[in-house]
C-alpha cells in the first residue's frame, strides 16, 4: 500500500484517486477490478456530465439540430453554396486582371479580389450575400415562436422548469449560431479553394480583414433572423410573418433605393455655372446617400466594400480638394473599421432593437395551452 | 407531496370556468377527475401544472404555492395534456432525452431513465421513429414517458387512455395504479369504468364547481336512496306475482321485465327487508326464486344525474 501511496503523491492531480484507495484500505476491503473501474471512470467523467445542461443550451441544441435537419436549411445552404462556388469561379477567373485589380494599391491585396472581382456575367460574393442573407435569416425565423403556438408545443415547453425568455433567447442564439457556422464554413472554404488555385497565401491583413467581413455578415442576417422572429411573435399564422418579413425585405432591398433616387432626382438642384463649386451638390449627394442607409442592405453593402477594398478612402462625395494630392495607398484595418464604424453601429442597433420588440412583445404575450 | 387547492378560479373574458374549487389530493392517492366536456378539469389540471396562469386561489403543492413557486414545483409535476402536442420531426429517443435534459435530469442518468421509459412505455420497436410517423397509441405513450421521465412526485394524467387498444389500456392502467402506491395522481378520463377500477377517489365536476366528491361506493350510497332488485320466480302465474310483489312490506313499485319467464324488478326501501319478506312469500305460496339480483346504481348514472340536473 505504502508503494501505492507514494505513487499517487509523486503523480499530480491523483490526490482523489488516492483518498479513494485510503478509504478502501481503512475499511479492510479490497478494491475489486469492477469497483476500481467505476472509481476510475467517475474520476475521468467530466464534471460537466454529471451536472445537468442549462436548460437555456438545451433549447438552443433543439433549435440548432432542429435547423440542421429541416429541408429549408438544406435548400438554402444548397442555393448560398451553389453561389458561392459559381463566385469563386468568377473571381478566379477575374483575379489579377486589370479590370479587377484597379488600381495599383488594390494589387498588393490581391487574395481580397475573390471575393469582390466579377466580370459582369455573375456577381461577386459579397453581392451575393447581400440578396440571400437576408433570405436565410427569414427562412431561420418567420414560424420560430408561432408554428410552436400553432402545435401546441410551446405552452408544454413553457410548462417545463425553464424560464419563459429562455425560449424566445435560445431560438435566436440557435439559428444565429448555424448561420454563424454556415458563413464562416464557406468563407474558410473559399479562402482555401483561393489558396489551392491562385497559390498565393492571403496576409495576415486580408484574413483578418475576411474574418471581419464574415462577422459582417453574420450580423447583417442576424438582422434579418431578428424582424422575423418580430413577425413570428406577432402573427399567429407563419404564412403571414414570412409574407410581412419578405415584403420588408422586398421594399428595403428593392423599392427603397427607388423611392429615394425618384425623389432625390425630382428636388436635385439645378445645374448652374457655379455648380461643383458652392458644395450644395455635394451636400444633396450626401443626404441622398444618408437616405438610403436607413437600408440595412446599404449598411452592409457599403461595410463589406470598405474592408474588402481597402483603398476606398470614403463613402461619401469628395470633392476635388479633398482628394487632391492623397495618396492612393490601401488603408490599415483599423482605419477601414473607423470608415464603417457607423454602418457597424447602425446594424448592431437595428437588430438590437428588433430584438428587444420581440422580447417585449414575447414576454407579455399570453400563451394558451390548446 | 400532497397537493391542496383552495378557491381555485379562472375565467375566460366573459366565460367562467372554474369557480371556486377547493379539494386535497394526499400521497399516494390516485384522483379520479371527472366532467362533461367543458366542465373545468382541463382548467383545473393546467392551472395545477402551470401550464397556464390561475385566477383567483391558489394551488399548494407540498405546501409551496404554485403561484408564487411555481418554477420549482414544475420539477416535481408530471403532466400528459389532453392534447397531448409533441415536436413531430424529432425521433421519441432524442424527445425524451430532450425532456429530460430540460427538467434537469444529469446527462450520466439520462440514459438510464430513457431505457426505463421506453420499456415500461413499451416503446422498444419505436424509439427510432420520428413522432410524427407513430399512431395516436404510441404517441399517447410518447406523452406518457414525457410525464414520467424525471420521476415526478406527482402524476397530472389528463385522458391517458386516448386512443390506446384494449391491450395497452389495461398495461397502462396498471402501471397508473402502480405509481399511485407512491406517488400523488390526478387522472382525468372520459371512461367511467376506468375510474372504477384505477382510483381510490372520484371527484365530479360541473359548470366549474363540484357536484360530488367521494369513493365510487360512497357516490353510490348517496345516488341509490333505494334499493333495486332483479327476481325470478317460476311456477307462478304472472298477475298473482304482480299483485303479491305490490303488496310486499317495503316494496315502493315494481314491474315485469318479461312476465312470460318470470323476470320482474322491484324497488324498495333500503336496508334488506324487501329480501327477507320476498323469499318467505316465495315459501309460503310454494313459488321457486331461481334469481335475486340486486342491482348497483351505475356510475354512468350517477354521472348522468349530477351532470344533467
Amino acid at each position: 500500500m505504502r508503494f501505492i501511496t507514494v505513487i499517487f503523491k509523486k503523480v499530480n492531480h491523483m490526490e482523489k484517486l488516492l483518498d479513494l484507495y485510503r478509504s478502501f484500505a481503512e475499511r479492510g476491503r479490497r478494491i475489486t477490478w469492477n469497483q476500481a473501474i467505476a472509481s476510475l471512470r467517475r474520476l475521468i467523467q467530466p464534471a460537466r456530465r454529471r451536472e445537468p445542461l442549462h436548460p437555456f443550451w438545451v433549447i438552443v441544441g433543439r433549435e440548432m439540430s432542429d435547423h440542421i435537419r429541416s429541408w429549408r436549411f438544406i435548400i438554402l445552404l444548397a442555393l448560398i453554396s451553389l453561389t458561392c462556388f459559381g463566385s469563386l469561379y468568377t473571381g478566379l477567373s477575374n483575379v489579377g486582371t486589370p479590370k479587377a485589380a484597379g488600381t495599383e494599391a488594390n494589387k498588393a491585396f490581391f487574395f481580397l479580389q475573390l471575393f469582390t472581382a466579377t466580370d459582369g456575367t455573375l456577381p461577386s460574393f459579397t453581392v451575393f450575400l447581400n440578396f440571400l442573407g437576408p433570405l436565410l435569416g427569414i427562412a431561420l425565423g418567420f414560424d420560430a415562436i408561432n408554428s410552436e403556438l400553432n402545435r401546441g408545443t410551446m405552452s408544454r415547453l413553457v410548462s417545463q422548469p425553464v424560464h419563459r425568455d429562455y425560449v424566445l433567447n435560445a431560438k435566436f442564439v440557435g439559428s444565429l449560431l448555424v448561420m454563424a457556422t454556415l458563413f464562416f464554413a464557406l468563407t474558410l472554404l473559399m479562402t482555401g479553394l483561393g489558396l489551392i488555385f491562385i497559390g498565393v497565401p492571403p496576409t495576415a491583413s486580408e484574413f483578418v480583414r475576411i474574418l471581419a467581413f464574415t462577422l459582417l455578415t453574420v450580423l447583417y442576417v442576424a438582422f434579418w433572423l431578428n424582424i422575423a422572429i418580430l413577425f413570428s411573435v406577432r402573427f399567429r399564422q407563419p404564412a403571414t410573418s414570412a409574407l410581412c418579413s419578405i415584403a420588408v425585405w422586398l421594399f428595403l432591398a428593392v423599392f427603397y433605393p427607388i423611392l429615394i433616387k425618384l425623389i432625390a432626382k425630382a428636388l436635385a438642384p439645378q445645374p448652374g455655372p457655379m455648380a461643383g463649386f458652392d458644395g450644395s451638390a455635394a451636400d444633396f449627394q450626401r443626404t441622398v446617400i444618408n437616405l438610403l442607409r436607413f437600408a440595412p442592405g446599404q449598411l452592409y453593402s457599403d461595410a463589406t466594400t470598405t474592408l474588402l477594398m481597402p483603398v476606398v478612402r470614403s463613402l461619401g462625395p469628395l470633392t476635388m480638394e479633398q482628394v487632391a494630392g492623397a495618396i492612393p495607398n490601401p488603408l490599415p484595418l483599423g482605419e477601414s473599421i473607423l470608415i464603417v464604424w457607423p454602418q457597424l453601429t447602425g446594424l448592431i442597433a437595428a437588430t438590437v432593437g428588433c430584438f428587444v420588440l420581440s422580447y417585449i412583445a414575447f414576454m407579455r404575450k399570453e400563451i394558451r395551452a390548446r | 407531496m400532497d397537493i391542496r387547492i383552495e378557491h381555485l378560479s379562472k375565467s375566460y373574458g366573459a366565460q367562467i370556468a372554474v369557480e371556486d374549487v377547493s379539494f386535497e389530493v394526499r400521497t399516494g392517492e390516485i384522483l379520479g377527475f371527472l366532467g362533461p366536456n367543458g366542465a373545468g378539469k382541463s382548467t383545473t389540471m393546467k392551472m395545477i401544472t402551470g401550464y397556464i396562469g390561475i385566477g383567483g386561489g391558489d394551488v399548494l403543492i407540498g405546501g409551496k404555492s404554485v403561484k408564487h413557486q411555481g418554477q420549482e414545483l414544475k420539477r416535481h409535476i408530471g403532466y400528459l395534456p389532453e392534447h397531448n402536442p409533441l415536436y413531430e420531426e424529432m425521433p421519441v429517443m432524442d424527445y425524451l432525452e430532450f425532456c429530460a435534459e430540460l427538467q434537469g435530469i444529469p446527462r450520466v442518468h439520462t440514459a438510464v431513465r430513457l431505457r426505463q421509459m421506453i420499456r415500461e412505455c413499451s416503446l422498444d420497436n419505436e424509439k427510432h421513429k420520428k413522432i410524427g410517423e407513430l399512431s395516436k397509441g404510441y404517441r399517447q405513450r410518447v406523452g406518457l414517458a414525457q410525464a414520467m421521465i424525471h420521476d415526478p412526485e406527482i402524476l397530472i394524467l389528463d385522458e391517458p387512455t386516448t386512443g390506446l387498444d384494449p391491450n395497452q389500456i389495461i398495461e397502462i392502467r396498471k402501471l397508473i395504479r402502480e405509481l399511485g402506491r407512491e406517488k400523488t395522481v390526478i387522472l382525468s378520463t372520459h371512461i367511467l369504468p376506468e375510474v372504477e377500477a384505477t382510483c381510490d377517489r372520484i371527484l365530479i365536476i360541473n359548470k366549474g364547481k363540484i357536484v360530488a366528491d367521494g369513493t365510487a361506493d360512497s357516490l353510490r350510497r348517496q345516488a341509490a336512496g333505494q334499493e333495486v332488485l332483479q327476481v325470478k320466480i317460476e311456477d307462478a302465474f304472472g298477475s298473482d306475482v304482480d299483485q303479491a310483489l305490490h303488496l310486499l312490506p317495503g316494496v315502493t313499485s315494481c314491474s315485469a321485465i318479461d312476465a312470460s319467464s318470470g323476470r320482474w324488478e322491484m324497488r324498495a326501501v333500503p336496508g334488506g327487508i324487501a329480501r327477507r319478506e320476498l323469499f318467505q312469500l316465495c315459501v309460503e305460496r310454494r313459488w321457486v326464486l331461481t334469481e335475486l339480483i340486486p342491482v348497483e346504481t351505475r356510475l354512468e348514472d350517477i354521472f348522468r344525474n349530477l351532470t344533467l340536473n
